[in-house]
């Protein structure tokens, strides 16, 4: 329990950079410091711009099957509809990533899903250690001043040394 | 009032209930209102959280949701964190708790 002995720790990595993968690293940390426990994520390889000040997270429909296409406006039935757009098409077509990303970020505010932005915001907030990898910043070409405040870098170790004592440990 | 043990249920603090408790079917008054009426996973619980920050132990937040999750949500952060729901109701599919913050 919490009140007794040492706070419950969880330690993240994240390592996809695309809208939908940013959410589950942002949900699990905020939530769980808002439940009392000591987290750190650990952003390498794709995960690694979720910490940029500039945040770009696109969603790729192409190549992923199970995402539903759907509306975020008209009636419910038209909402409901799953749109059979095939990745020959998907793949193809400019500008689609940008228009899919447009959709999804239009869906989530309509069922009242927290922005990226946000739900960092409130990492921060609450003294998540948001770790950036070194060597993917170094691979990438980033610079310090291209993250967040909050940001601390380090590497492998820097992460293992902490999720070595973790109760919870997650690679998404 | 009679106490269960009950091993889900928060730890019991040293300190005993403050004199002058509420009659058993009286609604606490709140200390804070918080309204998270058309907000998603996991909005209610960080803004719960947030709110229990501003308010002294003892006090009490008043949480309203329409998220259905945030039933059993409420429930696992009161469990993990130790501040006691004293009350919750549900209704016109709003979902309403009474929160005191407890250390």
């Amino acid at each position: 329990m919490s009140d007794n002995g040492s706070p419950k720790r969880m330690a993240l990595i994240a390592s996809q950079g695309t809208l939908d993968w940013a959410y589950p690293p942002f949900i699990l940390a905020s939530t769980g410091a808002a439940l009392d426990m000591e987290v750190a994520v650990f952003f390498t390889f794709y995960g690694l711009p979720l910490l940029m000040k500039d945040l770009k997270a696109k969603v790729a429909p192409h190549a992923n099957p199970a995402m539903p296409m759907k509306m975020p406006f008209g009636p419910k039935g038209f909402q409901k509809f799953a749109w059979p757009i095939p990745n020959a098409i998907s793949g193809v077509v400019p500008g689609f990533e940008s228009f899919a990303t447009s959709m999804m970020k239009k869906t989530f505010a309509s069922k009242g899903v927290a922005t990226i932005e946000e739900l960092r915001e409130a990492c921060v907030e609450s003294d998540v250690r948001l770790i950036g990898c070194q060597m993917t910043m170094d691979v990438f070409g980033f610079e310090q001043e291209d993250f967040i405040e909050g940001t601390e870098l380090g590497g492998a170790a820097t992460f293992l040394e902490f999720a070595a004592d973790a109760d919870i440990t997650l690679f998404i | 009032m009679t106490e269960t043990v009950d091993t889900r249920s928060a730890p019991q603090t040293a300190t005993s209930e403050p004199a002058g408790e509420p009659a058993p079917n009286a609604s606490p008054a709140p200390d804070l209102e918080l309204d998270c009426r058309g907000m998603n996973c996991p909005l209610p619980i960080l803004k719960t959280k947030k709110a229990i920050g501003t308010i002294e132990i003892g006090q009490i937040v008043k949480m309203i949701s329409t998220d259905p999750g945030s039933v059993p949500d409420v429930a696992a952060f009161s469990r993990r964190t130790g501040h006691e729901v004293v009350e919750q109701s549900e209704g016109g599919g709003e979902y309403s708790f009474l929160i005191r913050r407890t250390k």
